[in-house]
């Protein structure tokens, strides 16, 4: 990246790998394969993958929640794994904070809404008496909730609301950064633009920088600033996220597109063929991010190609990938095909 | 409506009822679904879809009750059916793919045992003879027989959601409910699960009940489709055209609760406050095979966008 101001939260080289097997079995399965991913003050960054591709590995490494085996988590700069090697101090975890997909199951049953903000308010910095209750009225108000709803359960709350108590929750103590794991994917039709609308206003509003956890591409481009695509644990395709969806440049990025439903496409609509795409994507071996069977492309280091005008920041990772003249829409595609022949 | 439907509901109500209140959550709904034909049911939580999936099967429990209107498959009666004849009616005549199906499988007993089910309670096959069809089944969804052994959690979302499929259609049924059948899954799988309900369908020729809130997903495999709203069909057509001229101002607003992967980003507003309709009215044609709801003068004057309320507020 080359901006000229410190990214509030970076990761370089992330890998997290995950033992296999049974007792002394050296197999390892590789979730992250050296993430590099870079959050600017107040941006909205939705990270895009399948189930799988370690989306929420990357959340959990960040939120120290996992281990990660190697590389570098930087805040404001600061590599927090070595400063903080074993465990997040109390300060980085307010700095940045998460919001998980289920909003059933990340609500203790048994406290009223007011316990969860309080206890978050209470571990950081502590209020009292009216202030207290000034704070709790207030962080309703953010989220667009009465404040007669802090004496209910959370059985009394719909998914919505739930998921809105949970973001009140993240806000509480006054974070910086804001993961947000599928925080939609569990609420109903009704109810999501809601939720996606509020996150907006926060980043609006209170300038908190937002990474954006979803596998839904159509919600990722209608909140997010940039996308990075993420496949088997790589970051394949980053940029800025209309252009990115106008001009997919990795085949994996394409395929992720071509799989949204799309009402306008009802004539040509030929889903086997597109099945047949990802079978190709997924079943390449030695790349994770290689679009073709007979010729896997990984045989050193991963490069970054531009791609189109550089204003854009718009990046793959592909050996296959070679800039043409009208520089985008699908210059990949006739590159695999002269390899081919 | 013509009667060379195979599945005709009539003015078909269900309510809830309690000590203290009674809900309706089917209102006098009437439709068709011919055979061969994909007929889409989109709505949001609560507004009767699933409801009527379970009627048509006979699944509802008390407090759940019928309480007008007719069920006929291939001409006959369904809510009339006896013990046997409903035993003969579900799975042979019309199976279901359930919302979150993936879950729905046995934890405990392998996929082959669970399959092997279907052919023993209703064609009486030697265990032998039922593996042998499970075997195809799971080549159908294309699966490796050998998967029978494997136990759910040994298999991903995308492949056991595929085995339920196979199930569903084990008994080559003349009609499929789906209901919500890929919510669970991310867009790939998702993609490829509804890929090959299409090319089963195209081979074994069943009538598709296809209930979802994702209404691209809808306009996308359905031939004919409903919106319902609060236990009422708002409008109801093929699904191109109600994807081109929604008629209704609910259909407009559910359209729009997903945003589009085209075109300009513009800020949307959710279902919340601002599309409440005090009352639905009766469908009226307002084109060829297309109908609508009358809407209300007053729901008229809150729908018109200027007028609306707060963004996606509680519900």
């Amino acid at each position: 990246m080359t901006d000229n101001s410190t990214p509030v939260l970076e990761t370089r080289n992330l890998v997290k790998e995950y033992p296999m097997g049974g007792f002394m079995a050296r197999r390892t399965l590789r979730a992250l394969g050296g993430v590099d991913v870079s959050l600017q003050v107040g941006e909205i960054l939705a990270l895009v993958g399948e189930s799988g591709s370690g989306k929420s590995t990357l959340a959990r490494c960040v939120t120290r929640l996992e281990q990660p085996t190697s590389g570098e988590i930087l805040l404001d700069g600061v590599d927090i794994l070595t400063t903080e090697k074993w465990h997040a101090s109390r300060n980085y975890r307010r700095r940045v904070q998460m919001v998980f997909q289920d909003p059933f199951g990340s609500l203790n049953p048994v406290h009223r809404i007011s316990h969860f903000l309080e206890r978050a308010i209470h571990n950081h910095h502590p209020l009292t008496g009216s202030a207290l209750h000034e704070r709790l009225e207030e962080l309703m108000a953010t989220v667009d909730l009465d404040a007669n709803m802090l004496a209910s359960y959370p059985h009394e709350l719909s998914g919505g609301q739930r998921q809105r108590v949970a973001i009140a929750r993240a806000l509480a103590v006054n974070p910086e950064v804001i993961l947000a794991d599928e925080p939609t994917s569990m609420l109903d039709v009704s109810v999501r633009i809601g939720v996606l609308n509020l996150m907006k206003s926060l980043r609006d509003a209170k300038g908190i920088t937002m990474l954006y956890i979803t596998h839904d591409l159509a919600s990722a481009r209608y909140l997010a600033d940039r996308i990075a695509v993420m496949f088997a644990g790589e970051i394949v395709e980053e940029g800025d996220s209309m252009e990115i969806l106008a001009r997919p440049a990795h085949p994996y990025t394409e395929l992720l597109v071509s799989a949204v439903p799309d009402p306008e496409r009802t004539g040509s609509y030929d889903p086997s063929l597109r099945a047949k795409l990802r079978q190709q994507v997924l079943d390449s071996a030695d790349c994770p991010f290689d679009g073709d069977l007979d010729n896997p492309c990984s045989r050193t280091e991963p490069v970054r190609h531009r791609v189109g005008d550089s204003a854009l920041r718009h990046l793959v990772r592909c050996h296959l990938y070679r800039p043409t003249a009208a520089g985008g829409a699908n210059a990949l595609v006739p590159t695999v095909d002269e390899v081919a022949s | 409506m013509s009667s060379d439907r195979l599945l005709e509901i009539d003015n078909l109500t269900v309510q809830y009822r309690g000590d203290v209140r009674t809900t309706t959550a089917v209102d006098h709904v009437s439709f068709g679904i011919s055979p061969g034909e994909i007929f889409g049911l989109a709505g949001e939580s609560g507004c009767g879809k699933s409801t009527i999936a379970n009627t048509i099967l006979r699944l509802l429990k008390y407090p759940a009750e019928v309480a007008s209107g007719t069920i006929r498959f291939d001409g006959r009666d369904v809510l009339a059916l006896n013990g046997e004849e409903l035993r003969q009616f579900r799975w042979r005549e019309v199976a279901m793919v359930f919302q979150s199906a993936m879950n729905s499988l046995n934890p405990v007993i392998t996929i082959g045992e669970q399959m092997r089910d279907i052919f023993t309670a209703h064609l009486d096959l030697t265990r032998r003879a039922a593996d042998a069809r499970c075997a195809e089944l799971l080549e159908l969804v294309q699966i490796d027989r050998n998967r029978l052994k494997a136990f759910p959690h040994q298999l991903s979302g995308g492949m056991r959601q595929r085995v339920v499929i196979a199930m569903a259609v084990a008994l080559r049924p003349r009609m499929l409910i789906l209901d919500e059948p890929t919510t669970a899954l991310d867009v790939v799988v998702q993609q490829e699960i509804m890929a090959e309900i299409k090319a089963l369908q195209a081979e074994l020729g069943f009538s598709v009940l296809f209930i979802t809130h994702d209404m691209s997903l809808m306009v996308e495999l359905s031939h004919q489709m409903a919106v319902m709203y609060a236990g009422r069909i708002v409008e109801q057509g093929p699904a191109a055209t109600l994807h081109r001229q929604p008629a209704h101002a609910y259909t407009r607003a559910l359209m729009n609760a997903f945003p589009p992967i085209t075109g300009p980003r513009v800020p949307l507003r959710g279902l919340g406050e601002g599309v409440r309709l005090t009352r639905v009215g009766d469908l009226q044609p307002v084109g060829h095979n297309h109908w609508s709801a009358a809407v209300s003068h007053e729901d008229r004057e809150r729908l018109t966008p200027h007028a609306a309320g707060s963004e996606g507020g509680p519900r």
